[in-house]
């Protein structure tokens, strides 16, 4: 059963407006009601209907001297209204009648007359010559008034209504239907045209919606763009170092000798590495790329650097360069740690690779330092450095050095380093690195404890 | 068959020299388009192999300017772009065939093979002059039907003279051919292998045009 009315009270804007209207009619009759109310009671304590009759009949008896014929016409008169009142059926009781000469005997009284007093009844006396007639109405009460009233006023309202509902509800109705063609413009959409919907609603009213839903297609076109974009490079970029790897496999099948397949498995290996760093270069990318939810956890970074650098010494070691690490004892910070070690790890790795190994060069100075509102982590060396005009493009995807071609790498470091800095809700900038030459890259953090 | 490699990625071009080591190809590598030779005509190579993505200028503005000197040398394109207009673009700016990267070491001689063989005029995997059959892929020739035993170097004279039919080759572009990595052969050896290759497959048909250079008759 319920199930059944269900769809009856759902909201709907047509119910809604039903709704309103009933409750405006609903006002408006109580205010009708109150108002002849009011008039009512007004034209009573002004001069009541029973009043002014009685002064009608009072005028009819100037002329009259027999005592008999004022008799007969008041009588006369009295059973008139007291017909009409009875047939009219509206009002409850008679009015009563009674006739004076003077201030004799009464010439004529209706049965009730003498008991009526003003507590039962409105009392309207008149004078005419030496005629006193006075007349007496039963009062009825508040309630019985305001029925009476109400009884009137229910008509006309009955009869407004369904008027004023017809247009309204056509109004409505036809208000709705350029919602209705949005929405089907909406629905008719393939899912992969995020086109603007071109709809220029007539009313006012949807133009909020309409311009709303093109500025959501538009973010959701160039959020698209830049993942399509990302998509083709990553393909590109992969497809040099997997075109090494076929190579090498087959150089490696028709290797005639030992010597030569030994050269080859190592070259072979070589490509597989060079392809796999690419491609998880490539996932650390798109991780970071995804929304900017990252897991902060509370961290001693002077720990973490310490460790990661420890990681990297070997090398370090290895290519003759001096790596050397300036940091606090301790430094507690939230953040991200798979963020922060991607920049780290990146910018190390940058400096081992590019940096060559000198008789007084070779220097690779990490430094962290915690201010009042930044943490600040410094990776200088004293490289080959970027030109001036090269540092913000060396951001981008897929840069290369000028070098670039001749260093093994993928490109993709400083561009991961950038969107971890974006991750961490700090960012990173490139300035001149150890005594005037070389690179420094300077990531700047605020502090979240 | 000498190639001609124009590719920056130094992996790339490494394992490709090697690849082609093994097939008996010889190989010019270099890794800069500045590095080109500017005249295809001036290539030794029978075939060249142009990366479109250089550091230092795409190999389009290269590709077009051999070809508006009119050089018929094939040139396969090898390319990671791989969208339809930049495949359209390579063989519309003169390429005769592009590959995509990654590519099958195979695939990519058997498109070189196809494109000598193509630009020799020639429709069939065996080259055919007259009765004279030449086999590049086996380093093979007959002559009505009979194998001949050609030396290494006589087989690269009558694949070079094959290459450009009814043309005269001057002496100097088939010595510097012969030895496509090294000092051109000197003019008395030219002669010694010609005279040899003469009497291999018939005096008739290396035409000798004095002082100027060589025709292979058909």
């Amino acid at each position: 059963m319920r199930a059944l009315l269900q769809p009856l009270w759902r909201p709907t804007l047509l119910r809604r407006v039903l709704g309103a209207l009933l409750i405006a009619f609903a006002l408006a009759g109580t205010a009708l009601l109150a108002l002849d109310f009011i008039e009512f009671k007004r034209g009573m304590a002004e001069r009541s209907g029973v009043q002014s009759l009685a002064d009608a009949i009072a005028s009819t008896l100037v002329d009259i001297d027999n005592v008999r014929d004022a008799g007969l016409i008041v009588q006369a008169r009295a059973r008139e209204m007291t017909r009409l009142r009875r047939e009219s059926g509206v009002l409850p009781g008679d009015i009563e009648f009674s006739l004076q000469a003077g201030d004799g005997p009464p010439v004529f009284a209706t049965p009730g007359a003498a008991a009526a007093d003003p507590s039962t009844h409105w009392l309207a006396p008149a004078r005419a010559g030496r005629w006193r007639l006075m007349l007496a109405e039963p009062r009825i009460g508040d309630a019985t008034v305001l029925g009476l009233l109400g009884r009137d006023l229910i008509g006309y309202l009955l009869l407004a209504f369904p008027l004023v509902l017809l247009p309204l509800w056509i109004a409505v109705r036809r208000g709705m239907q350029p919602l209705n063609r949005l929405a089907d413009a909406v629905a008719q959409r393939d899912a992969q045209d995020l086109s603007p919907l071109g709809f220029t609603p007539r009313h006012d009213e949807l133009k909020p919606l309409a311009t709303a839903f093109d500025e959501l297609l538009a973010r959701l076109r160039s959020q698209q763009q830049r993942e399509r974009a990302f998509v083709q490079d990553a393909a590109h970029e992969l497809r040099t170092p997997m075109a090494v790897v076929a190579a090498q496999a087959h150089v490696l099948v028709h290797a005639a000798d030992d010597a030569e397949r030994q050269q080859a498995a190592a070259a072979l290996d070589a490509a597989l590495q060079r392809a796999s760093h690419l491609s998880r270069q490539l996932l650390t990318l798109a991780t970071l790329d995804e929304a900017r939810d990252g897991n902060a956890e509370v961290l001693d970074l002077a720990a973490l650097v310490q460790q990661t650098l420890a990681q990297a010494a070997p090398r370090a070691l290895a290519a003759g360069l001096e790596l050397s690490l300036n940091a606090a004892a301790t430094l507690s910070a939230r953040l991200d740690r798979a963020a922060f070690e991607s920049v780290l790890l990146n910018l190390v790795d940058n400096a081992l690779r590019y940096v060559p190994a000198g008789e007084q060069g070779g220097r690779i100075a990490v430094t962290l330092e915690a201010g009042a509102r930044l943490v600040t982590l410094r990776v200088a060396d004293d490289g080959p450095g970027i030109p001036h005009d090269q540092r913000e493009a060396a951001f981008e995807r897929f840069w290369r050095g000028a070098a670039g071609a001749d260093a093994p790498g993928t490109g993709l470091g400083l561009a991961i380093v950038r969107q971890a800095a974006a991750r961490l809700g700090g960012r990173v900038r490139i300035t001149d690195g150890l005594d005037g030459r070389g690179v420094a890259f300077v990531l700047e953090l605020p502090i979240y404890i | 068959m000498h190639l001609l490699l124009i590719e920056d990625d130094l992996d790339l071009g490494r394992s490709l020299q090697a690849a082609f080591r093994q097939q008996g190809f010889t190989c010019e590598w270099l890794r800069r388009s500045l590095d080109a030779p500017l005249l295809l005509a001036d290539v030794a190579a029978a075939c060249v192999l142009l990366d479109l993505g250089l550091p230092d200028g795409s190999g389009f503005d290269l590709l077009s300017r051999w070809r508006r000197a009119d050089a018929a040398t094939p040139v396969i394109v090898i390319t990671a772009r791989t969208s339809l207009e930049d495949r359209l673009a390579g063989l519309d700016g003169g390429a005769d065939d592009v590959v995509l990267k990654p590519f099958a070491i195979p695939e990519l001689i058997s498109r070189i093979h196809a494109v000598v063989r193509r630009s020799a005029r020639q429709s069939h995997e065996a080259w055919r002059l007259g009765d004279l059959v030449i086999d590049p892929r086996g380093h093979a020739a007959c002559l009505a039907g009979q194998p001949l035993q050609l030396t290494s170097r006589e087989f690269q004279l009558l694949l070079e003279l094959a290459r450009e039919p009814g043309a005269v080759v001057a002496k100097g572009r088939i010595a510097q051919r012969l030895a496509p990595l090294d000092e051109p052969v000197d003019a008395a050896t030219l002669e010694m292998h010609v005279s040899n290759l003469r009497k291999k497959i018939g005096p008739e048909r290396i035409r000798t045009v004095r002082g100027i250079g060589y025709q292979l008759v058909a």
